[in-house]
C-alpha cells in the first residue's frame, strides 16, 4: 500500500513537472513569436483566442447573467430590499473573487480543453507532429505556445467579461424586481472593487487558462497507441485540469485573502 | 565534392548496423529497406527525428545531432519529405497544408505563396477542392497534396517515403514521372525513394537501387 501511494505521488509530481514544463516552453517561445514562422503561429494563436474566447461568449453571457440574478434573489431573500447595498457587495465579492475565474475556467475546460486534448492526441497518433518537425516546424512553437498563451489570454478576457455581465445582470434583475437603484447598488460594489481585487481576479483567470491549456496539451501529446486513446486523453485532460484549477484556486485564495 | 546526404558508420539496430552510403549530388536512389517499419525508421533517421546510437548521418554537410533547434529547423527547411499517405495536417485545408512550410520559412508574401501552392497542387495532379480538409480526401488526393508540398518547397534533398504505396498503377506512373521531372529541374538535387520492396521506382528514370540488408547498404 505504501509502495502504491509512493508510486501515485511520483506520478502526480511527474505530471505536475510536465505541465510546468509545457507552460515554461510556451513562455520560452514567446520572444521568438515575431521571428521565423510568425504568420502560421499567429494564425494558430488567433484561432485559439477566437475559439476559446469569442465562441464561448454566448454561453458566458447567459450563464453569468443568470448567476447575477440568482445571487441577487438569494441575498434579497434573507436581507430584504433594505439590504440593497449588500446585494452589490456580496455579488461582486462572490463573482469577482471566485465564480468569475473558476466558472469561466470550467466552461473553457469543457469546450476548449477537450478540443485541445483531442486535436493534439489525434495529431500525435496520425504522426502529424513528426510531419511538422520534418518540415522544420517545432511543435513547441507551432502547437503548444499559441494554444497555451491564446487560451490563457482568452480565459482572462472571458472572466472579466463574465464578471461585468454578472454584476450588470444582477443590477438589472434587482432594479426590475425590487426597484433597487443604481446608487444603492453601487454603495456595495464601489468600495469593494479595488485594483487589487480586480488584479487578483485577472491573475487567477490567466493562471487557470494556462493550467487548462497546458494540462490538455500534455494529455494530448502523451497519447500512445491507437485512436481509442483519444477520448481517454480528452477525459483525463478535463478531469486533471479541473482538479488543478480548484487546487490552484485554493492556494491563490489562501495567499491573497488577508 | 562531398555528397549532400552521407550515412557514415550508422548504428541504429536492427535497421542500421555500421551502414555506409553516400547519396551523391544530383543522384536518384531507391532504397529498398526491407519492410514497412524499416522505411519509417529510416525516414526518421534521415530527417533527424531519431538519433543514431553510433555513427552519423550528414545532411548538406551538417550532422543533425549536433545542431541547435533553430539550425535543425533551417536545415529541415531545405529538405522536402513526402510522408506515406501524404502526411497532411488534419486541421489544415489542402492549400494551407501545402503552403504551411513556405509560410513558416519563407519571407515571400502570403498571396505569392498561395499561388505557388495552388500551382504545385495542380502540377501534382490534385483535382479537388483546395479548401477541403484532409479527412474528406481520397488516398490519391492526399498523396497528391503531400507531393505538392514537396514540389512547392523546391528542396535540395527530396525524400519520398513509399510514394506509390496506396496508388493505382496509372497514378503511380504519373507521380513518378513528375517526381523525376522535378528532380531534374534543380541541379544537384538529391532524390531518395524509400520503399519496402524492390520496385521500379528508380528503374523508371535513371537511378540506383540500394538494398538495406542486415543493417548495411548493398
Amino acid at each position: 500500500m505504501l509502495a502504491a501511494a509512493g508510486r501515485r505521488t511520483i506520478d502526480a509530481l511527474t505530471f505536475l513537472g510536465e505541465v510546468s514544463l509545457i507552460v515554461a516552453r510556451a513562455f520560452r517561445e514567446l520572444p521568438t513569436f515575431f521571428g521565423r514562422g510568425f504568420r502560421p503561429v499567429s494564425r494558430v494563436l488567433l484561432k485559439q483566442i477566437y475559439f476559446t474566447g469569442v465562441q464561448a461568449w454566448g454561453v458566458i453571457v447567459v450563464l453569468f447573467f443568470l448567476i447575477g440574478a440568482l445571487i441577487i434573489r438569494q441575498i434579497i431573500s434573507f436581507a430584504g430590499v433594505e439590504g440593497a447595498p449588500l446585494t452589490g457587495k456580496v455579488l461582486a465579492w462572490i463573482v469577482v473573487r471566485e465564480l468569475g475565474p473558476v466558472l469561466t475556467a470550467v466552461i473553457v475546460t469543457a469546450r476548449s480543453g477537450t478540443a485541445i486534448a483531442t486535436e493534439l492526441a489525434s495529431m500525435r497518433i496520425n504522426g502529424e507532429i513528426d510531419v511538422l518537425e520534418t518540415m522544420g516546424i517545432p511543435a513547441a512553437r507551432y502547437l503548444i505556445m499559441p494554444r497555451v498563451l491564446g487560451a490563457a489570454a482568452a480565459v482572462a478576457l472571458l472572466a472579466l467579461y463574465a464578471e461585468v455581465v454578472a454584476v450588470a445582470g444582477g443590477f438589472l434583475f434587482g432594479a426590475m424586481a425590487w426597484g433597487i437603484s443604481l446608487e444603492q447598488y453601487n454603495q456595495g460594489i464601489v468600495p469593494f472593487l479595488t485594483v487589487r481585487e480586480a488584479g487578483v481576479s485577472l491573475f487567477k483567470s490567466f493562471a487557470f487558462g494556462l493550467i487548462v491549456a497546458a494540462v490538455c496539451c500534455r494529455q494530448g501529446l502523451s497519447v500512445e497507441g491507437g485512436p481509442t486513446q483519444i477520448p481517454i486523453a480528452a477525459t483525463k485532460g478535463v478531469m486533471r485540469s479541473l482538479l488543478l484549477v480548484f487546487l490552484v484556486d485554493a492556494i491563490i485564495t489562501a495567499a491573497t485573502l488577508s | 565534392m562531398e555528397a549532400p546526404v552521407r550515412i557514415v558508420d550508422a548504428f541504429l539496430p536492427p535497421l542500421l548496423e555500421g551502414a555506409n552510403h553516400d547519396f551523391a549530388k544530383g543522384s536518384v536512389t531507391e532504397v529498398v529497406a526491407g519492410g514497412e517499419d524499416a522505411c519509417g525508421i529510416l525516414l526518421e533517421a534521415l530527417s533527424g527525428l531519431r538519433l543514431l546510437e553510433g555513427g552519423k548521418i550528414l545532411l548538406l554537410g551538417e550532422d543533425p545531432a549536433e545542431l541547435s533547434r533553430e539550425e535543425l529547423c533551417a536545415l529541415r527547411s531545405r529538405m522536402g519529405v513526402f510522408h506515406r499517405g501524404g502526411g497532411l495536417i488534419s486541421n489544415l485545408k489542402v492549400l494551407e497544408n501545402v503552403a504551411l512550410p513556405l509560410l513558416y520559412h519563407s519571407p515571400e508574401g502570403a498571396g505569392a505563396i498561395a499561388e505557388r501552392a495552388a500551382a504545385a497542387l495542380e502540377r501534382a495532379g490534385y483535382r479537388g477542392n483546395l479548401f477541403e480538409l484532409p479527412g474528406r480526401l481520397s488516398a490519391s488526393q492526399r498523396a497528391a497534396a503531400g507531393f505538392a508540398r514537396v514540389l512547392a518547397a523546391d528542396p535540395e534533398i527530396a525524400v519520398y517515403d513509399r510514394l506509390s504505396g496506396d496508388l493505382h498503377e496509372d497514378e503511380r506512373e504519373a507521380f513518378l514521372h513528375e517526381a523525376f521531372a522535378f528532380h531534374r529541374e534543380r541541379p544537384g538535387r538529391v532524390t531518395i525513394f524509400l520503399g519496402p520492396r524492390a520496385g521500379s521506382i528508380a528503374a523508371g528514370g535513371a537511378g540506383t537501387v540500394v538494398h538495406l540488408t542486415k543493417g548495411r547498404f548493398a
